[in-house]
């Protein structure tokens, strides 16, 4: 009987016990929570602002290096070796230094960007030249998310987008035509309002002009990806032609 | 069999005597005062927490908004704004009029960018009612074309406003690099000459300045406004389905203030332009606001309740001739020289420093500006 009771008596103490030690935990669980809820607000706004400002940078800042590449590419007539269909000796892209097995940013920003540089390949032409992207059907000027819809980035640069750094991204590239242009030259004859591309001493020159829509994306598999988080900025572009 | 059933109940029974009861209850009040104390001091930070959320999140959505316009200010569609038919130098026009609104090349009191100190009275004449302006802010106006071109083919000559919101008074037609043309929403598309392809962009103009209360119901801001708590608000005036009119942006904004980055050419021939110093809005010259390179802007956020729980006073230093003080004791001092921020007051509001206020500064870059003319 003895034995009887007293198990029974210590079950029960220890089950209210229990519940007693549950009921303030939920309590202080759920002042926990409320107390981390703002925190986490907090958190995930700054965390969108960052993103944003991240990829915004990424999209200026890589879009540029397309820019240069339109320079070094018409100087040298072609891609260098280190690319996939290049034929160039690297060394005629001196605007990109190797850096050996140092990481990009860490001399320059420049620094080994070529390597980061991935040019559309084209069945018949091999590496594309960035001067002779027609337009594809259906894709409207006024209206670059045709581009991106129906064709594949003409320059895809990949700069520190995983590892040890804490800025960097991938960034798709597509180079659209705006025509060519006279500009007004020099000397006197230009002076008098002809524009030309001249010869000699009235020397003045054409333009070609591009736009260059760049979109850094994160977070999915590109910038065509609904999933990914993308900013897209365009410039456009006038390469001057001299004779 | 029995005698279990009668003991059982009885010995618990005997187990909680009158002392266990006190001891056990005193126990439970002590551990309850205790959670009570802390979910009071939750709550008070929680607040606090919120507080700061509202103030930082205001904050960068009045950063954002002001950065793009800012950003876009002076584009043209590749083309110099000297190269743009329609668009003037027209200092002079009344403020907010057509003329006003395309005086968008360089000069004083015009051009892509173009700004006032804040004064007793709104710097551009009666675009904005005194009752609802925030005297003592800075006003920046933009202008530029949108970076969002409307659908219009080569060769087309009809424009579908639809295509490229909001709609605008003005379009601006341009060919890349070459020339531009101005337009009113209706006329037809100019044939422009030139080989480049021609896009068509909606003009912009964006004012901001400072409204002291969110919902002024269509009238003048009054102490009623916002139900008796008047917040002050940021806005932006800007052509919205043809008429150029004032929209809230956020609310909670009590300071703005903008200086200018400017370059100072030593007229060498590959110089590259960096910036030299900052000015605010009265220290500039008309050849100054040609230079422009950056623009620097300060803003002071302000709680949107009183907050007791900690003293809000301090000093709110905006630029190096503009702060003000506010005292533990909500006393309000304002330190305005040079004219950047004078007839900025506390008035209206009792004891300031009940209030969570943050100061946010950042530089922005004109990115698309194109010099000329």
């Amino acid at each position: 009987m003895r034995r009887d009771r007293f198990p029974m008596n210590r079950r029960g103490q220890r089950g209210i016990a229990l519940f007693i030690g549950l009921t303030f935990l939920i309590v202080l669980s759920v002042v926990a929570v409320i107390a981390m809820r703002g925190t986490l607000t907090e958190m995930h706004m700054v965390n969108n602002v960052a993103v944003h400002e991240q990829l915004f940078e990424v999209s200026e800042s890589l879009r540029d290096v397309t820019v240069s590449l339109f320079d070094d590419h018409t100087f040298n007539r072609g891609w260098p070796s280190t690319m996939t269909g290049g034929t160039q000796p690297q060394a005629n892209y001196s605007t990109y230094p190797i850096c050996g097995v140092k990481p990009i940013g860490s001399n320059g920003v420049s620094c080994d960007m070529l390597k980061a540089v991935s040019i559309r390949q084209d069945a018949a032409t091999g590496a594309v030249n960035l001067y002779q992207i027609p337009y594809q059907t259906g894709e409207l000027a006024y209206d670059p998310g045709t581009w991106v819809k129906n064709s594949k980035p003409d320059v895809t640069i990949t700069s520190c987008a995983s590892g040890t750094c804490t800025s960097g991204g991938t960034t798709s590239i597509w180079v659209r035509p705006d025509g060519t242009g006279l500009l007004a030259g020099s000397s006197a004859g230009q002076e008098m309002g002809y524009p030309g591309l001249g010869a000699g001493t009235t020397g003045g020159s054409a333009a070609l002009f591009f736009e260059i829509l760049s979109v850094a994306s994160t977070g999915g598999t590109g910038p065509t990806d609904a999933a990914a988080t993308k900013a897209m900025t365009l410039t456009q572009y006038k390469q001057r032609i001299a004779n | 069999m029995k005698r279990i059933e009668s003991m059982s109940p009885r010995s618990r029974q005997l187990g909680v005597s009158l002392i266990e009861l006190m001891v056990a209850a005193l126990l439970g009040l002590i551990i309850v005062a205790g959670l009570i104390q802390v979910l009071i001091a939750n709550r008070r930070a929680y607040q606090v927490q919120q507080g700061s959320n509202y103030l930082q999140q205001n904050l960068r959505f009045a950063n954002d908004t002001i950065s793009w316009s800012v950003r876009m200010a002076g584009f043209w569609g590749g083309v110099a704004p000297n190269e743009v038919t329609g668009l003037t130098t027209s200092s002079g026009a009344t403020p907010c009029s057509d003329a006003w609104l395309l005086s968008a090349q360089g000069g004083l009191g015009s051009g892509a960018v173009q700004g006032a100190d804040g004064a007793a009275a709104f710097p551009y004449g009666s675009c904005v009612a005194a009752a609802n302006y925030v005297k003592g802010s800075d006003v920046l106006v933009l202008r530029y074309a949108d970076a969002d071109p409307c659908a219009v083919d080569t060769g087309a000559t009809a424009l579908n406003t639809s295509t490229c919101l909001p709609a605008s008074t003005y379009y601006l037609a341009a060919n890349v690099g070459q020339t531009g043309q101005i337009f009113k929403a209706g006329a037809s598309v100019p044939t422009l000459p030139g080989s480049t392809h021609r896009y068509v962009y909606p003009y912009r103009v964006d004012m901001y300045y400072l409204q002291p209360c969110s919902d002024n119901g269509g009238g003048n801001c009054t102490a009623t406004s916002d139900g008796g708590t008047p917040q002050p608000t940021l806005m932006r005036m800007s052509i919205v389905n043809g008429k150029f009119q004032a929209f809230p942006i956020v609310s909670g904004i009590e300071q703005l203030q903008f200086e200018y980055g400017i370059y100072v050419s030593n007229g060498a021939q590959n110089e590259v332009p960096s910036i030299k110093q900052y000015k605010t809005a009265a220290q500039m010259t008309a050849a100054d606001w040609q230079n422009v390179l950056a623009v620097r802007m300060t803003m002071v956020a302000r709680g949107r309740e009183r907050d007791l729980s900690i003293p809000q006073g301090g000093t709110f230093a905006l630029t190096g001739t503009c702060s003000y003080t506010i005292s533990t004791a909500g006393a309000f001092t304002l330190s305005s020289t040079s004219a950047d921020c004078d007839g900025f007051t506390m008035n209206g509001l009792t004891r300031p420093d009940q209030f969570v206020r943050t100061v946010l500064q950042q530089t922005v870059q004109l990115r698309n500006i194109s010099r000329g003319g």
